[in-house]
């Protein structure tokens, strides 16, 4: 058993990790690639798996069960691990196994096929002008406020049909929901409470005033006896919520970022935007948003990679760390927006893989290309090392992304 | 006449949900595209094979045939 790392490597979801956690997923990757370490709420032993063939191997299996409710050991269940306890999204979709899975799934899945996003291309691309215009008129702005989180709540607040005021808060509450401090974790049942409170409040309104928006459309199909029970699509609209927004404003704010250090990958897209498309998935494996899946518990002994895992153990699958193994990428610690790379993990593999998949992408290839263009000299305000990551286990954001532009026109 | 399934590789993303749900149907390839097995529509019924279409995200999979319903 290893619960450390070596001694000069920051160990698994500590500050020093949050700010670089390549060496230690390298190291990881090498040395031990299914590990096990105390996760720190509660201590609960935890592996930790980093190698790309095991990552997918966890998320096509079903002996890796996502409801960790059902399947998790005692520790687990009472650190409070269990995503959502005490909430409707307890059974959400993200978390539950089948047959009760597909039944959500499908329907869910039914609005945000590749071919149905295309019917919001003309709002990512009003959203995206509009919050371009409003940072060329602050000239020095922050990528991950004023513009990654405008595009991301603005486009789902339009496809769900919710009212902008809203987002701030519920950024707050989507922060308060995933904590990596355990002292923080007293916060959770509350976050995940408000928001389905306000997925609730938002399908009752539609209820009395249906418009031309998903929330809607969700309700229509549940009434049409979809096999769907109201607490079921409050889970729904409540799992795009918490799925859609910080997810997308993560990969904005990173790929931004990911830009800026690399100046000539920035410079060719904004010459070439028909590679938006390939910059995209490049930028999605280098530094997606989700660093890990959600947990997984076994649900019987199994032996993964050489390890024993009892039942009831909770896995965490390390998408970020598959995604730069050199055994699955070529020279995976370098961007290379051209590259034709084999499929990256950035939006999970098997049953529970992104729903918002061709939603995101869409986002993506027009907000990441739309923003060099927009501000060619586009530069960072403050010192490189001032520029710092969220800590948080899963997902992986910057708190803020500071920048310039040369068509500045300061107030 | 059985239900028939198909995986458009040029929509597949790979994702390997339909693996996931029916291996006896479907596989991934090398290069990470799923393709329907060889009489691998034998291990399940039309609604089965339905239900795994719509859960696709690429809408890569098609069912035709008795009971397949339009997909
Ligand atoms: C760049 C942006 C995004 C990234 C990196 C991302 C990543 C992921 C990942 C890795 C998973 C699998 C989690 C697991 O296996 O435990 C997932 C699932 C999910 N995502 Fe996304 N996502 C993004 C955008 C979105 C959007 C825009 C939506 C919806 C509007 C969304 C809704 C969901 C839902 C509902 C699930 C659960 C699917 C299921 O359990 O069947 N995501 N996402
Ligand atoms: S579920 Fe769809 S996208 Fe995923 S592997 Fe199967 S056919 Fe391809």
């Amino acid at each position: 058993m290893t619960s450390t790392v070596a001694p000069d490597i920051p160990a698994l979801f500590t500050p020093a990790y949050y700010q670089d956690p390549f060496p230690t997923l390298a190291w990881l990757r090498d040395h031990a690639p299914v590990h096990e370490f105390p996760f720190p709420v509660g201590d609960v032993r935890t592996w930790m798996v980093t190698r790309y063939e095991d990552v997918r191997a966890v998320l096509a299996d079903s002996r890796f069960s996502a409801e960790g409710a059902t399947w998790g050991n005692a520790e687990f269940r009472a650190a409070g691990l269990v995503s959502a306890a005490g909430t409707i999204l307890e059974r959400g979709i993200a978390v539950i196994d089948p047959p009760d899975h597909p039944r959500l799934r499908r329907l869910a899945m039914s609005a945000f096929t590749t071919r149905r996003v295309e019917q919001w291309r003309g709002t990512v691309h009003a959203v995206v002008e509009r919050a371009l215009d409003d940072c060329e008129r602050r000239g020095a702005f922050d990528v991950m406020d004023d513009y990654a989180g405008e595009v991301s709540a603005g486009v789902l607040g339009a496809i769900l049909g919710f009212r902008i005021e809203r987002h701030r808060e519920l950024v707050t509450a989507l922060n308060e929901a995933f904590p990596s401090d355990p002292a923080l974790m007293d916060r959770v049942p509350a976050a995940f409470g408000r928001i389905c409170a306000y997925a609730a409040e938002l399908i009752d309104d539609k209820r009395s005033r249906p418009a031309d928006d998903l929330t809607s459309a969700l309700i229509d199909a549940t009434d049409e006896g979809t096999r769907l029970d109201g607490d079921e699509l409050t889970g729904l609209v409540a799992a795009f919520i918490m799925g859609g927004s910080d997810t997308v404003r993560g990969f904005i704010g990173n790929a931004a970022l990911a830009l800026l250090d690399n100046p000539g990958q920035g410079d060719r897209l904004r010459a070439q935007p028909e590679l938006a498309r390939s910059a995209v998935e490049e930028l999605l494996r280098y530094e997606g948003a989700l660093s890990t899946a959600l947990f997984r518990v076994t649900t019987e002994p199994v032996e993964l990679a050489g390890a024993r895992l009892p039942a009831g153990a909770p896995v965490i699958a390390g998408l970020l760390a598959a995604n730069r193994d050199p055994r699955r990428f070529t020279e995976p610690d370098r961007l290379n927006i051209t590259a034709e790379s084999p499929r990256h993990v950035a939006f999970g593999h098997g049953l529970h893989n992104c729903i918002g998949a061709a939603l995101a992408r869409m986002e993506g290839e027009i907000a990441i290309p739309a923003l060099v263009a927009r501000f060619p000299t586009l530069a960072l305000a403050v010192p490189r090392d001032r520029v710092r990551y969220i800590e948080n286990w899963a997902i992986r954001r910057l708190t803020s992304l500071p920048v310039t532009t040369s068509t500045s026109r300061h107030a | 006449m059985r239900a028939a399934v198909r995986v458009d590789r040029t929509l597949c993303y790979g994702t390997g949900l339909c693996e996931a749900m029916a291996p006896a149907v479907f596989s991934l390839t090398d290069e990470g595209y799923a393709v329907a097995r060889p009489a691998g529509d034998r291990a399940a019924g039309p609604e089965r094979l339905r239900e795994i279409a719509e859960c696709c995200p690429a809408g890569a999979i098609t069912v035709t045939g008795p009971g397949a319903g339009t997909t």
